[in-house]
C-alpha cells in the first residue's frame, strides 16, 4: 500500500501498488459539446485494433448517450452505487475512492460485468433524460430535458485500478508516456482488471483467453502522432498531448492550458481515485447536479470559461487547433487572428484562423417564402 | 472460511519429519510392511505414499491401479494471505493417491463439485487443480507459492484445457453459440497471416495455445505473483467429471531445468490448490493446502 497524492482529489490517498508517476503522461481533452456520436472514432478504433475473433464485442473506444447509455450496461451507475453520493469539501474529495472503499480481501471496490452487460453498446442512445412535452422548445441553459454524448477510451490513469488489481503484475504503466498496457505474454485471464477498472475499459478476449485494452495507439504516439480516435474525429472534438505533473504547469502546452490554466476540461468521475487522464469539457446544456457528480467541483467554472470563449483568443485559438493536425502538438501560440501548433522540437505543425469566414443568410427566405433552419 | 477444527484434524499438521526424511521413510515403510503381514487389516496410512507401479501409469482414474489405492485426505483452506481472496471455502478437501513407475510420478486428486465448470469466457471461470513441489526436495519453501531463493515447481490442470484436449480448442462459438460473426481474419487471409490479430497467440501465451495436447501446465514460482510457464513442458494428465472431479497429474521423476528432481526412496513435500470456477475462483481466489509429506516408495 502506497500513500500517493491525487491532484484531482486535492489530497493524499491509499493506492495498493508501489508506483511512481511516469516520466511523461499522455492525456486527452474531449469537448463533449461538439460530439455528435457519429461513432467515427469507434469505427476507427475497431477497424484498427479489434477485428479479430474474440474481440467481436470489444469497443476500446465507444460513444454513449448520457444519462441512459452505458457500455457495459450500468458501468457508472455501479460505480456511483459503490462510492455513494459524491462528497466534496471545496476542491478536496471527502468521500472514499475505489481503493479506500475496497472490502476486506479485495484490492479494489470493483465489480465484474456479466457477458450480457457488454451486449448492448447502443442502449439508451439518443434517449432524453425525461419526456419532451408537445410544443416544447429550448430557450435556456441548462435544458429542461436533455441528453449528451460521452466518448470514452481507457483513461490511462496515473493510479490505474487494473494495474493494482492484477495479482501477477501482468499490467504495467509505461514510464515514457504513461500508457497502460496488458502484457499479452503474461496475462492468465483472471479478469481481475476487468472487475477493478471503474471505467470498465479492460475487456476479456474470449478467443485468446486473456484481457486486452486500449493501447492509446502507442505505435503512433511513439512516432509523434495522435491516436486514431483523435485524428479521425470529424467533429474535431479531441486532442491528445502530454500533461505536466501536478506541481508543474506550462501554459504553452495544450493540455496544461485546458486543464490547469483555463480549467475548462475536467476528469471523468475523479472520485474513483485513479486520476484518469482523459479530460472532458462538460456539456453546457446538462443539469449541473448531474455534471457535478460526473466531473467534480470544477464544473461551474469550466462552463463559464467555455461560454466566454469568444472573448478568449487563446482558448478559442487552441480549440480551433483541435483536429487540425495528425501530429502531437506539444505547444501552441496565438498571434492576432492566427493560432499555431508546434511539435516537440518547436517546429510549426499547423496554423489556423481563430474565426473562419461565415456567411449568414436572412432568417426569412423571400424566394421560397419560408423560414430557414440553418442560416450559417 | 474454515473453522479451527478443520485445521486441527489435519494430518498435514503432524510432521516435523523432513530432517530424518530418508531413514524415517524407510523405517515407516518397513513397519507398514510388517504390520500388513501380521495383522489382517493394514495400518491406516500416516502420510501420502507414491506407490510403485509396474508399467505405464494409467491416466484413467477408474483403472485398478488407482481404485485399489487408499485416498489420502488433504484439508484445504481459503487462501487469505495475498489479496484478492475467495469469498468462501468452495473445496474443503481433496483426496489424493500417488503412483510412480521409476520414470514418472502421478497424483490422482479428487474433490466434490456440483458442476463441471470447464470453459473460459467473460465472467466465467474454470475448475482447476494444482500440485506444488519444492524445487529442492529437501527444502520446505514458503507455502506462498515458494519464496525468493525457495522456488517451487507447480503443475496446474485446468478443466478448460481438458475440454480443449477432449473436444478440440474451444472457441468463442462454443462459449457463445448464438454469436453473430461476419468475417473472421482467418477467413479473409488464412490462418498464418491472421495470427497477427491474436496478440496473446503471437506472444506465445499458453492461455492462447492452439492444438493443446496436455491439460496440465508446468510452471515455476518463487512467491505470489511470480507464476511463470516453463519453456519445456513435460506434464501430462487427465481429468474426468462424474459428480466430482477425478484428475490425474503426471510429471517425470527425473529433474529437468526448473523441475523437481525426485527418485524412489525419497521423501519430500507436496501441496495442493483447488479452484471452483463456478464460485468465481481464479488466480489467488483459491483453496490451498499446507505442505503434506510425500514418500516415494523405494
Amino acid at each position: 500500500m502506497a500513500e500517493v497524492f491525487n491532484w484531482q482529489l486535492n489530497r493524499d490517498m491509499q493506492y495498493p501498488f508501489e508506483a511512481g508517476r511516469p516520466k511523461r503522461q499522455i492525456a486527452w481533452v474531449f469537448d463533449t459539446n461538439k460530439c455528435i456520436a457519429c461513432q467515427t472514432c469507434t469505427v476507427a478504433c475497431k477497424s484498427t485494433w479489434t477485428s479479430g475473433t474474440g474481440q467481436e464485442y470489444m469497443l476500446w473506444n465507444n460513444v454513449e448517450t448520457k444519462p441512459y447509455g452505458f457500455f457495459p450496461q450500468g458501468w457508472d451507475v455501479q460505480l456511483l452505487d459503490r462510492l455513494g453520493v459524491v462528497k466534496w469539501d471545496g476542491n478536496t474529495y471527502a468521500g472514499q475512492t475505489v481503493f479506500e472503499s475496497a472490502p476486506a480481501g479485495e484490492r479494489v471496490n470493483g465489480w465484474l460485468p456479466a457477458a450480457e452487460d457488454w451486449a448492448h453498446p447502443t442502449v439508451g442512445a439518443d434517449a432524453p433524460a425525461g419526456a419532451v412535452e408537445r410544443g416544447a422548445y429550448m430557450d435556456r441553459l441548462p435544458h429542461d430535458t436533455w441528453f449528451s454524448y460521452l466518448a470514452r477510451i481507457c483513461n490511462h490513469c496515473t493510479y490505474p485500478a487494473c494495474v493494482a488489481a492484477c495479482p501477477r503484475q501482468a499490467i504495467y504503466k509505461r514510464p515514457e508516456d504513461g500508457i497502460v498496457l496488458v502484457d499479452q505474454a503474461r496475462c492468465r485471464g483472471y479478469q481481475e482488471c476487468v472487475a477493478a477498472c471503474p471505467y470498465k475499459k479492460v475487456m476479456y478476449n474470449n478467443e485468446t483467453r486473456v484481457s486486452e485494452k486500449c493501447i492509446a495507439c502507442f505505435p503512433k504516439i511513439e512516432q509523434g502522432y495522435q491516436p486514431q480516435c483523435v485524428t479521425t474525429c470529424i467533429g474535431r472534438i479531441r486532442i491528445a498531448s502530454f500533461i505536466s505533473g501536478p506541481e508543474e504547469m506550462d501554459a504553452q502546452r495544450p493540455i496544461d492550458f485546458l486543464v490547469k490554466v483555463r480549467k475548462v476540461a475536467l476528469p471523468l468521475y475523479p472520485q474513483s481515485g485513479t486520476e484518469p487522464n482523459v479530460y472532458y469539457i462538460p456539456p453546457i446544456h446538462a443539469p449541473r447536479d448531474y455534471l457535478h457528480q460526473m466531473f467534480g467541483p470544477g464544473v461551474d467554472e469550466a462552463i463559464e470559461t467555455y461560454q466566454n470563449i469568444a472573448n478568449d483568443p487563446e482558448l478559442l485559438g487552441l480549440m480551433m487547433l483541435f483536429g487540425s493536425t495528425e501530429r502531437i502538438m506539444h505547444s501552441f501560440k496565438v498571434e492576432g487572428e492566427i493560432a499555431m501548433g508546434f511539435d516537440e522540437a518547436g517546429e510549426e505543425l499547423v496554423r489556423v484562423p481563430l474565426r473562419e469566414p461565415t456567411f449568414i443568410r436572412e432568417f426569412f427566405d423571400d424566394v421560397h417564402q419560408t423560414y430557414l433552419h440553418n442560416i450559417t | 472460511m474454515t473453522s479451527s477444527t478443520d485445521t486441527g484434524s489435519a494430518p498435514v499438521g503432524r510432521r516435523g519429519f523432513l530432517k530424518y526424511a530418508g531413514a524415517l521413510a524407510a523405517s515407516t515403510a518397513f513397519a507398514g510392511a510388517v504390520a500388513a503381514r501380521v495383522l489382517t487389516r493394514p495400518e491406516p496410512a500416516t502420510h501420502l505414499v507414491a506407490h510403485r507401479h509396474e508399467g505405464e501409469i494409467p491416466l484413467d482414474y477408474t483403472d485398478g491401479a488407482w481404485s485399489r489405492r487408499e485416498r489420502w485426505p488433504v484439508p484445504m483452506l481459503v487462501q487469505n494471505v495475498t489479496t484478492p481472496h475467495a469469498t468462501g471455502l468452495a473445496v474443503p478437501e481433496v483426496r489424493v493417491a500417488a503412483l510412480h513407475n521409476g520414470d514418472r510420478i502421478a497424483f490422482l486428486v479428487e474433490w466434490d463439485d456440483d458442476d463441471a465448470d470447464d470453459m473460459d469466457a467473460m465472467a466465467r471461470f474454470r475448475d482447476a487443480i494444482a500440485v506444488q513441489l519444492p524445487l529442492d526436495p529437501a527444502a520446505l519453501p514458503g507455502i506462498t507459492m515458494g519464496a525468493v531463493n525457495q522456488p517451487v515447481h507447480i503443475l496446474q490442470w485446468r478443466a478448460a484445457w481438458q475440454r480443449d484436449v477432449d473436444l478440440g480448442r474451444q472457441t468463442v462459438q462454443d462459449a457463445f453459440p448464438n454469436r453473430f460473426k461476419d468475417a473472421a481474419p482467418e477467413d479473409l487471409m488464412g490462418e498464418e497471416a491472421a495470427r497477427q490479430f491474436y496478440p496473446a497467440l503471437v506472444s506465445n501465451n499458453p492461455m492462447a495455445m492452439r492444438g493443446r495436447t496436455s491439460p496440465v501446465e508446468d510452471l515455476s514460482a518463487a512467491g505470489f505473483g511470480s507464476l511463470t510457464s516453463q519453456d519445456v513442458q513435460t506434464a501430462t494428465g487427465r481429468g474426468v467429471f462424474d459428480g466430482g472431479w477425478h484428475v490425474v497429474v503426471s510429471t517425470p521423476l527425473a529433474a529437468g531445468e526448473h523441475k523437481t528432481a525426485l527418485q524412489p526412496g525419497l521423501t519430500t513435500s507436496v501441496a495442493f490448490a483447488a479452484w471452483d470456477g463456478g464460485q468465481g475462483n481464479r488466480g489467488s481466489r483459491k483453496q490451498w493446502s499446507n505442505w503434506t509429506e510425500l514418500e516415494i516408495e523405494a
